[in-house]
């Protein structure tokens, strides 16, 4: 049964699927698994929890007729874990206790009370808890709880005559003349000295009266005559009562009734029997089963007396850390913020609050108001609720805590977490994700633990096992979870408001058509999926290790930034000689393929394929190989003379088409008219004034080279041995001299421009590309999956034999180059590892998406094929030879199966596990000796065994040591025991 | 250890019936416990009690007692002297080593309370004077369970105070033919050749405490103890002291063979004389049938609990 906090967690679980489907944001999928995880750990926990519980019940020696008592249970767990926070309830009351060590009887008691006389049976009394977190409330009936109860019993004044009762004679005890003794006394003066004992007299020297008990007639029988009757049940409550009054009187008693007869007999014990008598008579014999409804208690998932716990501040300040995980908040007002976390466990020790608690309610509406009126409307819904959640979580913290606070704080917290979830992104996020629900389970386990403080928790482990049970479900249901990421999807979230999650571009690596040294910074990673790229007839096993997909180009570099310039060109389209307008060369769709100039129709083509994400805000048409031809929806395209191609609009939506590409030789370029003279005049361009620092240096670079493409790979090469590749600050704030001369590190667009420029300035003509290197095969779909991260910049250099050619200069990973002192080389290789950690990170995690996911079941199916299938046949035949073995062996008979036995202590133990196989079982009351004494007896062949059993104790008891040559004796008397043994049962059979 | 089998082997001289029986007085000698023998008459309880105080070279009385003997008939009493005008004190028949009290439920509680405190306290106080008693100190009490009437049956709490409860039993057709071929048993008892001291008693009795128990035998003492606080038909179960002291029995009875630690068997032995009268049983019944049921209930529960290997 779900609790209220239960509830809250379903919905909390349903609000965190809606926010992950619609922004598609993976780290919402995530607390969204763990969150069902948590559910599901705790649904399973709290099954355990109560499983194996034996309750036996032990009623107080006399229970009357509803008269309250109280009920002792002896709960007892017997399999599995310790249990934590039973709650035993009935409908008149509930106890609870809060731990149960396994195999150790712990008691209780609660109040019962019985309706009806003789032998009851109570059906209401329920095991309960709601371990681990409250989320659960699970209950289990305590069975065969049967107790005797007597008939009611009232008080009687003075002897009433009743038809159930035949007194005959009262008395009390007293002295007098009997034969039985009853005491010594001093004589007293008047008394007839005939009573003085003489002896006894003479012993003590005062004179001594011995007396004697009186006998006496003080006998009462009380009969019941009829115990099945309508009027049954009052002649046996009147009979009780009756009995009670004769038995304190000090009478003997004897009971008649139909079925049985309590002899004469006096005390209490004797009441108790005749009670007891009374309580079995006719319907008492048999038993019933009471059960009342459990009336329905709202099960608070904080008790209102519990202060919050350490483990309350420790969540909120988790969920509030995570929000310096959100890059574009600015996290100097958030250090600020932290002061309130000390502040209010301050306060909620001592009790005082800075401000009364009106002062603290005008606030709150005063901010509402502000939140309606100004903030909602101007700084959107997002920034806003993100104010309010920070601010409610801040109110929390600061007010006097009512019974409720500790849930609201829970609730504040976990939007506080959620948010940070919708929107960070980095790798730090996965501990405080850890942390928070660890902290947040401590605290809602803690909550109902109510031993004064300080203690140690014996929750712990249980904790951990439900954590780590939670985790390895969360990411389960993190990889299996739907991710219905459409266009559709795309429009009901910019309807909510929620394409806010999305993180804004800047900064982030990713296309970017302005290329400008220093103008980044540092670049953070995003591995937003922008497209993926179809090579036809490429599978895994060709395919090329990184594919260059090409984005734009350009000619004009200053020193800093990279442009395109203007130039207007004739081309060949078609036979017809066109001009560009405004620099743009236009082309037509015909029958649904958009032709270049360059296409030749002799030339061996191939297809490639682009399925564009509508992340990607741009027109540029994509492509590896030269396009020859494009097959798309769009009616046109057009090219500038950097070989870019574009789209006339930008496909905000996404798009798809297809690319004829064929080889880029210098055929593909002559199309243009007058190409050569704009190669000279636009792709040798340098930047004024010329650094002669660059030409001696791209001097020193090509050495000996003289061809334009040897040259080129000398450049390519000492770039990249010689610089180091890096995405830091200080690596991104630097201009083209900082990177060839002094740091010699930097990201790929310094590599690239250093590149142009020294081939430039070598008269190669060169230009800037910029697009993306995706290296990430898809084995599901055959195709190459491109993220953001994956945005590149190179080079193409004209070479007069092959045309233009690509060249990357960038190395491929970053690494110190150089000596290094070791500490920063551990360092380097720390960072390497973080960097590594962190590229997994968003890779696998923020980056998750539906085709991964598919392409991870994929592999994981066919790993599973290609691995476990001949796994399981080869078991399967390794169980049947063994099968086939076993059987030959034993004659058809399969050896049964037998529990596994406890490893014996020492000889005499094992002796005895083999003769009990043979079949002389020890009973397990027989001491060594008795055992060895019963057999030798019945088999005095057998009689060796006494002395093993001698040795045995003197080993065991008397603490002696086994010499060697003893032990081998003992082995070889043992083996021979056990031989004998056999001997005599195959004697007997 | 031969003094002990020596002292035991004396005793069977005179003493014919059941060995055990005599290995059990010696028990309880050396556990400094008292004995309570629970049986018909004439199956020589006293010769039992000559026999032992003979062999250990110590003094021996045995006290009938009857519904008018006082404690002062027992402990002693101070006499006025007129010649020194004082009080002498005249010791009682308590002051021996070993002391027969035949037929106990005869007297009054006043007197069996007298008797049981001389027992605890190994001193006895009168008038204002304590007198400490002959170390070693043995109390034989004999219970007849056949007359019921007329007695004051020992309540539970005071039958605690006896370490032992034994059952001596008819003897068998030899030992009895044995009995009555014509020698007088008393006389013989009388004049048995002691061979042990009461000095070397005592350091035999300091010997006890140090005879080794193993935790697992511990383990089962608490657990047969535990198991008759559980046991249906059983109203009150043993009391921590009843398990204490099956510990003390069973070192005692290692030592009477000459060990130096204590064995399962051991414990098994003489868990029955030593919990038997410790527990209430909830029937009825009264006199021999009742010890005979706690005699079966205690054998229930020794055989319901599994021992230690």
């Amino acid at each position: 049964m779900l609790t209220r906090l239960g509830v809250r967690f379903v919905l909390a679980a349903v609000l965190a699927l809606f926010g992950a489907a619609t922004s598609g944001a993976n780290l919402l999928y995530l607390i969204d698994g763990m969150l069902w995880s948590l559910l599901a750990a705790s649904w399973w926990w709290s099954g355990r929890n109560l499983r194996g519980i034996a309750a036996r019940a032990e009623f107080p020696e006399q229970v009357f007729q509803d008269t309250d008592f109280q009920l002792a249970l002896f709960l007892r767990k017997e399999t599995g874990r310790s249990a934590h926070f039973l709650t035993v309830r009935s409908p008149s009351g509930q106890a609870f206790l809060p731990f149960l060590k396994k195999s150790r009887e712990e008691k209780t008691t609660i109040p019962a009370r019985l309706p009806r006389r003789g032998l009851n049976e109570i059906g209401d009394v329920w095991l309960e808890s709601d371990f681990p977190f409250g989320l659960f409330s699970r209950r289990r009936r305590i069975s065969g709880l049967v107790g005797l109860v007597f008939p009611r019993v009232f008080e009687i004044y003075g002897r009433q005559a009743s038809p159930a009762v035949r007194a005959e004679e009262i008395s009390l005890p007293r002295r007098g003349v009997g034969e039985d003794f009853y005491g010594l006394r001093e004589y007293g003066s008047g008394e007839d000295s005939r009573l003085i004992n003489w002896k006894l007299t003479a012993k003590t020297g005062k004179p001594i009266v011995k007396e004697y008990a009186e006998q006496i007639g003080n006998r009462v029988t009380i009969s019941v005559d009829d115990a099945e009757g309508p009027e049954a049940e009052r002649l046996i409550s009147e009979a009780a009562s009756l009995a009670k009054y004769f038995i304190d009187a000090g009478a003997d008693v004897r009971l008649k009734t139909p079925e049985a007869t309590v002899v004469f007999g006096h005390g209490l014990i004797h009441l108790g029997l005749i009670f007891k008598t009374l309580a079995l008579l006719g319907r008492g014999k048999v038993v019933e089963r009471f059960a009342r409804p459990l009336p329905k208690i709202k099960i608070r998932a904080f008790p209102e007396e519990n202060p919050l716990s350490l483990f309350a501040y420790l969540t909120a300040a988790i969920a509030f850390a995570s929000m310096f995980l959100i890059e574009e908040l600015n996290p100097l007002p958030l250090l600020a913020y932290f002061a309130l976390f000390p502040l209010s466990l301050l306060c909620d020790r001592n009790n005082r609050y800075p401000l009364p608690r009106l002062a603290f309610d005008l606030t709150a509406a005063a901010y509402l108001l502000f939140f309606f009126l100004y903030d909602l409307p101007g700084a959107g819904s997002l920034r806003a609720v993100s104010r309010l959640i920070l601010f409610i979580l801040a109110y929390l913290l600061l007010t006097p805590k009512t019974g409720r606070a500790p849930g609201q704080l829970l609730t504040a917290s976990f939007l506080v977490f959620f948010l940070a979830s919708g929107q960070a992104l980095s790798l730090w996020y996965f501990p405080l994700f850890l942390a928070f629900f660890l902290a947040a389970g401590a605290w809602l386990i803690d909550r109902r633990d109510p031993r004064p403080r300080p203690r140690k928790p014996n929750w712990g482990k249980t904790l951990m096992s439900v954590m780590g049970t939670a985790v390895v479900l969360a990411a389960v249901a993190f990889i299996s979870l739907p991710r219905p990421y459409s266009v559709r999807m795309q429009q009901i979230l910019a309807s909510t408001g929620l394409t806010r999650f999305h993180l804004s571009m800047r900064n982030f690596s990713g296309l970017t058509e302005r290329v400008e040294l220093g103008y980044l910074g540092p670049i953070h990673k995003n591995t937003t999926r922008v497209m993926r790229v179809t090579i036809e007839d490429v599978t895994g096993d060709t395919r090329p290790e990184a594919v260059h997909v090409r984005g734009t180009a350009f000619d004009l570099f200053d020193g800093h930034r990279w442009r395109k310039s203007e130039v207007n060109f004739n081309y060949r389209l078609a036979g017809r000689e066109v001009q560009t307008r405004r620099s743009l060369a236009w082309l037509r769709r015909e029958q649904g393929v958009i032709y270049s100039p360059g296409h030749d129709p002799e030339k061996p083509s191939r297809g490639e394929r682009f399925v564009i994400y509508p992340l990607l805000n741009t027109n540029l048409v994509f492509f590896v190989g030269a396009p020859a031809a494009i097959e798309s929806s769009f009616r046109s395209a057009y090219f500038d003379f950097t070989d870019t191609a574009y789209f006339p609009g930008a496909y905000l939506e996404g798009t798809q088409y297809r690319v004829l590409s064929q080889n880029r030789d210098p055929d593909f370029s002559r199309a243009i008219e007058d190409y050569d003279r704009i190669l000279n005049e636009y792709y040798l361009q340098l930047p004024v004034p010329a650094d002669d620092r660059i030409r001696r240096l791209a001097l020193e670079f090509a050495g000996r080279a003289e061809t334009p493409r040897a040259r080129a790979e000398a450049v390519a090469g000492r770039l990249q041995d010689e610089y180091s590749y890096s995405l830091a600050t200080a690596h991104g704030r630097q201009d083209i001299g900082g990177f060839l001369f002094e740091s010699k590190a930097g990201n790929c667009e310094y590599f690239a421009s250093a590149m142009c420029l020294l081939l430039r300035t070598l008269e190669i003509p060169t230009r800037l590309v910029v697009g993306f290197l995706g290296s990430e095969w898809n084995e599901y779909g055959n195709f190459f999956d491109i993220r953001q991260s994956d945005s590149h910049a190179w080079v193409e250099v004209y070479l007069p034999d092959s045309g233009w050619t690509t060249f990357d200069p960038t190395p491929p990973d970053f690494s110190a180059k150089g000596p290094a002192s070791l500490i920063s080389r551990v360092w380097t290789a720390l960072a390497q590892q973080f960097e590594a950690l962190q590229f997994r990170w968003y890779r696998h995690v923020v980056g998750f998406d539906t085709y991964t996911q598919r392409n991870v079941l994929y592999n994981l199916v066919r790993k599973v094929s290609d691995a476990l299938i001949p796994l399981i046949l080869g078991l399967a035949a390794l169980v049947l030879a063994l099968f086939v073995v076993l059987k030959a062996g034993s004659r058809g008979k399969l050896p049964s199966w037998k529990p596994a036995r406890k490893k014996p202590d020492d000889f005499y133990e094992t002796v005895l596990n083999r003769l009990g196989r043979v079949g002389f079982v020890r009973k397990p009351s027989h001491t060594a000796a008795e055992y060895a004494g019963n057999l030798a007896s019945a088999h005095p062949e057998l009689s060796p065994l006494e002395g093993l059993a001698a040795r045995h104790y003197e080993l065991r008891y008397a603490g002696r040591a086994l010499e060697e040559a003893e032990q081998r004796d003992i082995v070889r008397m043992s083996n021979e025991i056990v031989s004998t043994a056999r001997r005599i049962k195959k004697e007997k059979t | 250890m031969n003094n002990i089998d020596a002292l035991i082997a004396n005793i069977r001289k005179v003493f014919v019936g059941d060995p055990e029986v005599v290995r059990l007085v010696v028990t309880a000698l050396l556990a400094r416990g008292h004995l309570l023998i629970e049986d018909v008459p004439g199956i020589g309880k006293t010769l039992l009690g000559v026999a032992l105080a003979r062999s250990i070279e110590s003094s021996f009385r045995r006290i009938q007692f009857t519904n008018d003997l006082l404690p002062s008939d027992l402990l002693g009493m101070s006499i006025f002297n007129p010649r020194e005008s004082t009080f002498t004190f005249k010791p009682g028949p308590i002051f021996s080593h070993i002391v027969l009290a035949d037929e106990i439920n005869r007297t009054t509680p006043k007197t069996q309370s007298a008797l049981l405190e001389a027992m605890n306290d190994l001193q006895v106080t009168v008038d204002g004077g304590t007198y400490p008693l002959p170390v070693p100190f043995m109390i034989i009490a004999t219970q007849n369970p056949i007359e019921y009437h007329g007695t004051f049956p020992l309540p539970e709490a005071q039958l605690d105070r006896f370490l032992l409860r034994v059952k001596i039993g008819y003897p068998s057709a030899d030992n009895e033919k044995e009995i009555i071929r014509g020698r007088d048993l008393y006389q013989l008892a009388a004049r048995l050749e002691p061979v042990l001291t009461p000095a070397e008693v005592n350091s035999l009795q300091d010997r006890v405490d140090s005879i080794r128990v193993d935790d697992a035998l511990l383990g089962y003492i608490v657990a047969l103890a535990s198991e008759t606080r559980r046991t249906k038909g059983i109203k009150l179960g043993v009391s921590p002291r009843g398990s204490l002291l099956l510990r003390r029995a069973a070192q005692a009875h290692a030592l009477t063979f000459g060990r130096d630690h204590v064995l399962p068997d051991d414990i098994k032995r003489i868990a029955a004389p030593v919990l038997t009268h410790r527990i209430v049983i909830e029937s009825q019944s009264f006199g021999l049938l009742r010890i005979h049921e706690s005699d079966t209930i205690v054998q229930g529960v020794l055989d319901r609990v599994p021992i230690p290997l």
